[in-house]
């Protein structure tokens, strides 16, 4: 491999880096809220508001059942809007954003969930505000769950960010197709897919240490 | 202390599906300082009830007072005042599992801007009375299910509540840890003044610390008293039923089987005396016996305490000649006996037992 094919690669893993650090930053800060809210405004739940449910849900499912090239495509005039651009990796972590948090919502939506309602029970007992619920007891309970939750989505967003070179995002995906796939160059595809393996690895392995840290519920030895 | 005046609640009034009417005007009335047991089969609307009372379920009609304040009235921030004067334990602990037994029981406190210090002393302080003091800070799953439970008496207590509820608390817990859980709700329910009020399907939790049960069913409380006079002389099937699981049962079901409901020429009649206090102290058998020429076959019995005062339940076949089996029947009304004739044998029972 060539001193410039091998400075492309870190420049890709770079750039790869920064639409997945930024994207799954920024969808995290807008899922997480969103899922709590999901999460609390269900059926029988602490604050259960079945209007905003139902209308927040219709929109999560609408954008999650979009093929993400497509949606990628569909979007360029907001995208065009929000980042000045529709071309180059600054304009790729929108549809980054825009795919990544429905997914995150869901994702943390669920973990809440998934925290004994006895919990909520005893806490509304004790004379605790819907708020204090939320921030005392539900995210502490549900931590472990929503942080491999965000495992799921950091890998998710590696693999769509692959799509994102369609729009000149660059990054690893873009690299392994016009040098790897349209250049003939095995070497650079094979290069991009091993430092893309040793990414998913660490974001995963990552997630679950972190997570099974915070993870108060099996006695660690 | 606490009282439900024609509390109903009604489940499912609004969907399509069928409504639940899980309290159907109920009335409880619990003194100050008082452990009242409520028992009844699952499904009876135990649960509903109590969560009632603090008004994690809000009655459909009827009134609630908590220390004279109508709680059904309250909402928003008065009735989370309220609801910290009414500590709840739970049957599953409910304890919050990334917390510490220490941080659990502190959590009330927190929720109410209790300065650190105040907490650390606080919090060590009802460690102490539960006993749990070397635990404070191991997280739930470290812990045994009594210790949890001890853990969520604590907790029920940070806000110096003067009413404690008890959802099934002892439920899930082996028969030894049960009762020294019951012994120390007794004992705080003596040091504090705490009005308890319990919910369980077992009787045995009912006669160890309650003074007060009320049986329900249905929705309905359908025999109420002092736990002695209910558990001695149960008068429902349910709670017959449910004095009999306590106990391992009445007479042999063997027995049962072979009574007759009208009497037989030259056999005996089965009775079911329930003797209390000092009677149980006299020799009431073998002066039958001597008065009446009858022959008293004790078939089945038990002898036991409920608050300190000794009762007896026997079950004994007499036979003898007519009049004398009358007058020993008569004989053990006069001496404010509980005399419940079960059925007529045979005189063969006695060939065959």
């Amino acid at each position: 491999m060539s001193p410039q094919v091998f400075a492309l690669l870190v420049d890709s893993t770079l750039e790869t880096l920064v639409m997945v650090g930024i994207s799954g930053t920024v969808a995290t800060l807008l899922g997480l809220p969103l899922g709590l809210v999901l999460a609390v405004t269900g059926r029988g739940e602490l604050l259960q508001c079945l209007a905003f449910n139902r209308v927040a849900g219709l929109v999560i499912n609408a954008t999650r059942s979009t093929p993400f090239i497509i949606l990628v495509v569909a979007i360029i005039p907001f995208t065009r809007l929000v980042a000045g651009t529709s071309i180059g990796t600054r304009a790729a972590i929108v549809p980054l954003i825009v795919a990544a948090t429905p997914f995150i919502a869901r994702v943390v939506e669920a973990a809440v969930r998934e925290v004994d309602r006895g919990l909520t029970e005893a806490a509304l007992a004790m004379g605790a505000t819907p708020l204090q619920i939320i921030v005392k007891v539900l995210l502490p309970e549900a931590l472990s769950a929503i942080i491999l939750g965000l495992t799921l989505a950091a890998v998710s967003l590696i693999g769509y960010s692959a799509m994102v070179g369609a729009v000149g995002g660059g990054g690893l995906g873009d690299l392994g197709i016009r040098y790897g796939y349209q250049r003939f160059l095995p070497d650079v595809m094979a290069a991009v897919v091993v430092v893309l393996i040793v990414l998913v690895q660490l974001v995963q392995s990552g997630g679950e240490w972190i997570a099974a840290r915070v993870n108060k519920r099996v006695i660690r030895s | 202390m606490i009282e439900l005046r024609s509390v109903s609640k009604v489940f499912g009034a609004r969907s399509g599906s069928l409504p639940v009417r899980a309290l159907d005007g109920v009335d409880v009335s619990v003194s100050p300082g008082e452990i009242f047991g409520v028992i009844g089969p699952s499904g009876a609307g135990k649960s509903t009830l109590i969560r009632v009372v603090n008004l994690l379920e809000r009655p459909t009609t009827g009134r609630v007072l908590v220390g004279g304040t109508d709680i059904t009235e309250l909402t928003g921030a008065a009735l989370r005042a309220a609801r910290r004067g009414i500590g709840m334990i739970f049957q599953h602990f409910n304890l919050v599992s990334s917390r510490t037994a220490f941080g659990n029981v502190a959590l009330p406190l927190e929720l109410i801007g209790t300065p650190a210090e105040a907490i650390r002393r606080k919090v060590g302080d009802l460690l102490d009375l539960v006993g749990l003091s070397d635990k404070r800070d191991r997280y739930p799953v470290e812990l045994s299910g009594g210790q949890k439970q001890r853990v969520g008496v604590a907790r029920a207590l940070a806000t110096d509540p003067r009413v404690l509820l008890c959802d099934e608390a002892t439920s899930a817990l082996d028969p030894e840890t049960t009762r020294a859980i019951l012994r120390l709700l007794s004992d705080i329910n003596q040091r504090l003044g705490l009005t308890i009020l319990l919910i369980t399907h077992e009787m045995s939790v009912v006669t160890e610390i309650c003074r007060q049960v009320a049986v329900m069913e249905a929705g309905r409380i359908i025999e109420r008293g002092p736990v002695l006079d209910v558990f001695v002389r149960p008068k429902t099937t349910t709670a017959r039923a449910l004095v009999k699981a306590a106990t391992g049962g009445d007479p042999p079901d063997g027995l049962m089987r072979r009574l007759v409901p009208q009497p037989v020429p030259g056999g005996g009649v089965v009775v079911r005396m329930v003797f209390r206090g000092t009677l149980a102290d006299q020799p009431v058998i073998s002066q039958l016996s001597r008065r009446f020429a009858t022959d008293i076959n004790l078939l089945h019995g038990r002898l036991d305490a409920i608050d300190d005062a000794s009762y007896g339940v026997l079950v004994a076949e007499i036979t003898g000649p007519p009049s004398g089996i009358q007058a020993t029947i008569a004989f053990l009304h006069s001496n404010r006996l509980d005399v419940e004739i079960l059925g007529y044998v045979a005189p063969s029972l006695r060939a065959a037992g």
